[in-house]
């Protein structure tokens, strides 16, 4: 079972066996309910449902446009260098929390898309300054995002395992890029769900983290250097693996918060034994881990090569200096204290 | 879909209404059961999928894209259930005797056993797209469309749900001994 079109076919197969007729009864029930339900009216500026998503997007665009310019100069007239292999600053810088008169950056989640290249499809994000919150981040990220980069958001919930990677014109994503991701439980072995987790209590700040990563089996951890995302100070390591994800087919490094299981993308490749190293920075923000995972290669990713892309060395050059540009841009801002 | 119905259902005609809730009552549940593998969240799902396109029918501006419209009412009405659920069912399923796949082997009623353990642990975010993905046949972009979700996010959660269930299957694999291998072929 390792060709494409052997896991097409077979779970084509699979979703074509089961019920297909909804039964009488249940069918009665649902237009009984309709009988007794009165269909919403809107009058004369009723809401309608926009099912062109792509339409409202570029309209969206063109307001979030506006906030932009607005809003990003205040944004841009704070950047600072603080990315991955930045010097690490002694203490957080401060962000001024905007006039309230000013509209925020768009949330990621709410970003308008256009066109990656001239006259394609609307499958990038319209470049501009977004920002990720939630209940889970500890604070408030804020980042540029130049054109031709997408979210990738593979669970729902979007404020514990978010990121964005460059378009690479495949259907299925170019596996370049970054995200941040929360922490939950972590795996002793990311490759042997049997051998446990850590109590959270030993992974909880970023010494104990980077310990325990560095302890994985299977895996080569890089002594931990200072680094500093967002104005938060942390430790950057970088990971390798000759395993592939033939032995290591139920890969897990932890567990998000929600419950969503972290990947060892890029370390095990995807199918195959294509794997580069994966880079994480991880930092501490009023007590919470926040880990940015990113692809820091300039090769073509272990994601396309398993969708036939051929091997280039320096497929990723440019976009290595184009995602340090955006991690140069980030901000992290937390709630004030309580009184 | 027939575009006289469908404005004759948005200004209030029950029996408009009726005649495409007959129409798409099994596509539907199909696709929710596909979704939730359980029959009475499945039903329940359509059920709340119907009343809620009635109700709100008279917003729906494009008439032409109806289907794609219940569509999406159907995936959060599958969200709401999956939600609204303890715990996914964690039954074994009893595979038919005689399924539709015409290569029926014993491996291929393992591998759908494991695909179908497997897909219950996915979210119902991942679930939606790889059943419209894999079993209505939309492309990615078609389901973007659809669901009003950036292409992205359809990518990553397709790629997701397909590893997963591949990481399972090929586990699977190397479970069955080489004796037994050798009999399944």
């Amino acid at each position: 079972m390792n060709q494409n079109a052997d896991f097409d076919r077979i779970a084509q197969s699979w979703l074509q066996d089961g019920p297909t007729e909804l039964p009488d009864r249940s069918l009665q029930a649902a237009l009984d309910e309709v009988h007794m339900t009165s269909q919403r009216r809107f009058g004369a500026a009723r809401r309608t449902f926009n099912m062109n998503g792509n339409a409202f997007r570029l309209a969206a665009a063109a307001v979030v446009a506006l906030s932009i310019i607005v809003v990003g100069g205040i944004y841009l007239g704070n950047s600072q260098s603080g990315g991955i292999g930045g010097q690490p600053t002694p203490t957080p810088t401060p962000i001024p929390t905007p006039s309230a008169s000013l509209a925020p950056p768009a949330m990621l989640k709410d970003a308008p898309y256009v066109a990656c290249s001239p006259g394609g499809a609307p499958n990038c994000l319209a470049p501009g300054t977004y920002r990720l919150t939630g209940d889970v981040w500890p604070g408030e990220i804020t980042m540029e995002v130049p054109a031709g980069w997408f979210e990738w958001q593979p669970y729902t919930w979007n404020d514990a395992f978010d990121g964005l990677l460059v378009d690479a014109g495949t259907d299925n994503g170019s596996g370049w890029g970054f995200q941040f991701i929360g922490v939950g439980v972590v795996a002793k072995d990311p490759c042997d769900p049997a051998k446990g987790t850590y109590d959270p209590a030993e992974t909880r700040n970023v010494d104990g983290l980077v310990a325990a990563m560095s302890r994985w089996p299977g895996f080569e951890a890089t002594a931990p250097t200072p680094t500093v995302v967002g104005g938060y100070s942390g430790q950057l390591i970088e990971l390798t693996s000759t395993l592939t994800d033939t032995d290591c087919p139920n890969q897990s490094l932890w567990t998000i918060p929600q419950g969503g299981v972290v990947d060892a993308y890029p370390m095990v490749g995807s199918r195959g034994p294509a794997a580069r190293p994966g880079t994480f920075s991880i930092i501490e923000v009023n007590g919470t881990l926040l880990v940015l995972r990113t692809t820091d290669f300039p090769d073509t990713s272990p994601n396309e090569l398993a969708n036939g892309i051929p091997d280039d060395p320096t497929r990723h050059a440019a976009d290595q200096v184009a995602m340090q540009q955006i991690l140069d841009s980030i901000r992290i801002t937390t709630a004030p204290a309580q009184p | 879909v027939d575009r006289s119905l469908v404005l004759a259902a948005r200004s209030g005609d029950e029996e408009a209404f009726g005649s495409l809730a007959r129409g798409s009552a099994d596509r539907l549940f199909a696709v929710a059961h596909r979704i939730l593998r359980d029959v009475d969240r499945a039903e329940d799902a359509v059920q709340q999928t119907l009343v809620t396109a009635w109700r709100e029918l008279p917003g729906l501006r494009e008439v032409e894209r109806f289907d794609a419209w219940l569509h999406r009412i159907l995936v959060h009405a599958c969200y709401a259930e999956a939600r609204r659920a303890r715990n996914w069912t964690a039954n074994v399923r009893v595979l038919p005797a005689d399924g539709p796949a015409s290569r029926d082997t014993t491996q291929d009623v393992v591998d759908r056993d494991t695909l179908d353990r497997g897909f219950r642990r996915l979210p119902p975010e991942q679930r939606a797209i790889f059943v419209f993905h894999h079993y209505l046949g939309l492309t990615l972009g078609e389901i973007a469309d659809t669901l009003d979700v950036p292409l992205g996010t359809v990518k990553s959660r397709l790629h997701y749900a397909t590893n997963t269930l591949r990481a399972a299957l090929e586990a699977d694999a190397r479970t069955v001994t080489p004796s037994s291998r050798e009999r399944m072929a």
